[in-house]
Formats: structure tokens, sequence, C-alpha cells
């Protein structure tokens, strides 16, 4: 799926996409795989179910604009909403393997570099942070991964989450003492 | 909930951010925090140092593979369905335009009308019919139940039936103008005439049997005329020039003279309208 459009405005692919046009979803397919990817990395602790999940995510977001009606009300920002369609799938992942899935179970964490010198320092260093991540609730999750992750700002990851700046600073704040203390636990535990 | 540090925290994550401070420097502008920052500081600069996540090539390259599919798939078939909708459409369309041109004679139906009535057995047929408009297949069952009922009217009954059925014609005009069944108009104008016409025989007949009862129907007859006649004009604003012919055919039906003597014969008065020369529905409105 080849981006084939030279106007990359997500606002006009995603009127295009609304109108059918498969190839201006490939453009916002490109723009947005690794973020997407990376968002299910850190809070699904299994290889084969961030590929599965990142799939999904795709898949629905192309059924859901495709279906758009005219007296449905308009996507605002496609960011965010497809953050939300990418939230909701994790949310339903863990609500039906909630049984199934040990979060201290890394053997199958993804292979993120291709570098062989560092593979092993990278992967580790990955591994411990995405076990961490996950052991945390979904707000603060999301909050870690906008932020420090992805690098967005008070105010976009607010807008992502459909909360106020203000609420992302006090998510932020707490997810933080959070994972310090999860991390510190897991140090104690292997000293 | 701190708010204070929660903000000092946002604060100086921003300017750590723009490059405006160090990690110490924000320990040392707020020491009554600093132990905390430290910490909670320097994990976000790990968290934000974990080398990136990327999917791998193999994966990047199969998922594009995969949803390429899927994607021409979905296309594939809901082309398909709206293939499949397209052709019921134009077979329901096609049962329309049938059954509309087979309609039941008139004749046929009267009689079925005239047995149900007798036996009783079409009631729930002939409720169904009051709402329909003319163009819909229960509309000569309608009209087939007003003929009935004049026939066991009396002269003074007459009158009245011919006023309500042509009022009836009126909010047909209205109901199908509301719905944009233009093409329906011609039957309801059609019919419209015929009651105008056995309106104003049935007030001759009145008028030459009972004149003072016909005199007390005068003033009910011309406010009815006068209802008909502004709502008939305000319909010619709202259709559009294909409608309007038929729409002023029918403003110029009335009023029935019904001061006038009685008839001469059996037949409609010289000034009533006759029944229009094409008897039939025209071809248009055999397309829904």
């Amino acid at each position: 799926m080849k981006p084939s459009s030279t106007d990359t405005s997500e606002d006009v692919l995603l009127h295009k996409v609304i109108q059918g046009d498969s190839q201006a979803f490939g453009v916002l397919y490109e723009l947005y795989l690794d973020k997407i990817y990376r968002y299910v990395f850190y809070r699904v602790s299994d290889q084969v179910d961030v590929e599965d999940l990142t799939e999904i995510i795709f898949f629905k977001a192309w059924q859901s604009l495709v279906n758009i009606q005219k007296n449905d009300s308009p996507i605002q920002n496609f960011r965010a909403w497809l953050y939300g369609i990418a939230h909701n799938e994790v949310v339903n992942h863990h609500r039906n393997k909630t049984s199934e899935v040990p979060l201290d179970d890394s053997k199958n964490l993804p292979d993120q570099t291709p570098s062989p010198e560092k593979i092993v320092e990278v992967q580790e260093r990955n591994r411990l942070l995405a076990k961490a991540i996950s052991q945390l609730d979904p707000d603060s999750q999301q909050v870690l991964i906008f932020r420090f992750i992805d690098q967005f700002s008070h105010d976009d990851t607010a807008e992502i989450m459909g909360r106020t700046p203000g609420h992302i600073r006090v998510l932020q704040h707490r997810a933080l003492k959070k994972l310090l203390s999860i991390l510190m636990k897991e140090r104690q535990k292997n000293e | 909930m701190n708010d204070t540090i929660v903000n000092i925290l946002a604060e100086c994550l921003e300017a750590l951010d723009r490059g405006e401070i160090t990690i110490e420097e924000c320990q040392q502008r707020y020491p009554q925090y600093q132990e905390e920052l430290k910490y909670l500081l320097l994990l976000s600069k790990y968290i934000k140092a974990a080398p990136d996540v990327t999917p791998s090539p193999v994966f990047r390259h199969a998922a594009s593979t995969r949803m390429n599919n899927l994607i021409k798939n979905q296309i594939s078939l809901q082309k398909n369905q709206q293939s499949d909708r397209s052709r019921q459409h134009a077979r329901k369309a096609k049962d329309r335009v049938t059954v509309r041109r087979h309609s039941i004679p008139r004749i046929l139906v009267t009689a079925i009308v005239v047995i149900g009535l007798l036996f009783g057995g079409t009631v729930s047929t002939a409720a169904a019919s009051s709402d329909s408009l003319p163009g819909d297949t229960l509309y000569p069952v309608k009209t087939s139940i007003e003929d009935i009922k004049l026939v066991f009217a009396d002269d003074e009954g007459d009158v009245e039936l011919n006023v309500q059925y042509a009022q009836n014609r009126v909010e047909e005009m209205q109901a199908l103008v509301e719905a944009n069944r233009y093409d329906d108009i011609p039957i309801a104008v059609q019919r419209y005439e015929h009651n105008i016409a056995d309106l104003a025989q049935a007030m001759a007949i009145l008028s030459a049997n009972d004149p003072a009862r016909a005199e007390a129907h005068a003033n009910l007859l011309e406010a009815a005329r006068a209802n008909r006649t502004e709502v008939l004009t305000g319909l010619l604003d709202k259709v559009p020039d294909q409608a309007k012919k038929g729409i002023q055919r029918a403003l110029e039906a009335g009023p029935p003279d019904h001061a006038g003597g009685p008839p001469e014969g059996k037949g409609p008065p010289d000034h009533a309208p006759g029944p229009p020369e094409d008897k039939g529905k025209p071809d248009s409105t055999d397309v829904p």
C-alpha cells in the first residue's frame, strides 16, 4: 500500500478515505503504522498480539471510515480518533485474555533493532520498560506512551485522551510515580 | 494529590523539552521537591531515551499486503452488495409498475366492496383504504366505498357527502404534494372534478325538491368552496410546472350553482365540467 497522493493533509486524506479512496487510506496507514505499533507494544506484552492488534486497529479504522453516514458526526481529530480505536482494542484484548496473560512473560517481546551489537541491550531495556508499563492502569499507560514515548505535548495528549491538560498533568505525575515504584521493586527483586 | 508538585513537574518537563533547563537546575529551583523531581525527571528521561520501537520489515510488508487484500475484498463485497440492492430496487420498481398498470378493474373492486360490505368480510381492507392516496393500489377501494355511500344517501346526504369527498380530494392533493408525488395529482384532480359535478347535480336536485334545505346548505357550501380554493391556490405555489395545470383545473372546477333550478336530465348541469378526455392515468404516473 504505497502512498500515491502528494497531498498529505490529514483532513483531505480523511475526506478521500470516507469517499472510499483506499490509496488515501494507504497514506494514513504509512503515517500512523509505527505510532500505533509502538502504542500497542507498550500496552500488550506478546509480539504476536502486538502485530495482530495493529492490523485489526487499521482494518477497523478503514471499515469505520468507509461506513460513515451523512448524519454521523464528523471526525474532528483523526489522530485522537485512531488512538481511540487502538485503546478500545487493547482494552478488549486484555479483557479477553485477562486470565491467560502473564505480565512477567516477556519471551515474545518484539525484536526491535536490527543492530546486532546492541540487540541484547536494546531488547532488555525495552523489555523491562514495556513490562513495567504493562502493569499500570490504562490511563497511566496511555499518558506515559503519549507524553514520553511519542513525546506529545500536554495539550496534544489531552486532546487524544479526551481529557483536560490539567487532568493530564495529574495523570502524568501519578503514572511516573507508579512506574518508578514498579521499577524499583523489580530492581530489588533482581538484586 | 498535591497540585503543586503536579504543576512543578509539568513545568519542568516542558522546560526540559524546550532545552531551557536541566534536571539539576529544576531541582535547585524547587528545593522542597528536590528528591521527588530528581527521580521523576530521570525516569521521564529514561523512557524518552528508550530505543524506538518499530515494526519489523517482515511484519511491515506482510501487514501491508494483508491490509491491501482485506480492503480490496471489502470493496469488492460492497460493490456486489450495491449491485444486488440495485437489482432489488429495479425489480421492486418493476413490480410496482406492473401492479399499477394492471390495477384491479374498478367494476371488480366495486363488486368486491359490495360483496364485502354485504358479508362483512372486507372491513379491514376498507379501513386500510381510507388512508390511501391516488396511485395507491387501495385507492379504487376508497373511491368505490364513497360511490356506494352515495347510492344509499338521500338528496341532502348526496350534497353533504359530495362536499366531504371534494374536501377529501383536496387533502389528497396536499398529501401528494408533500410526498412529491406530482405524477399522481391528475388522478385526484379527475376525481375532484367528478365530485364537484356530482355536488352540482345533488344541489340542483335538493333545490328542486326542498328549496329550504338547499338554502340552508348554501352557506356551508360557500365556506367549503372558499376553503378548497384557498388550499388549492396555496398548492399552486408549491408544485412544479407540470403539476400546476392539474391544480388549475381543480380550481376552475368549482363552485357549483347551488342556487340553480332542478336539472333537466340525469346528467350534470351544463356548467359542470365533464370528465377529462383522458380517462386513464397518464403514462408518467406508472413510473414510481
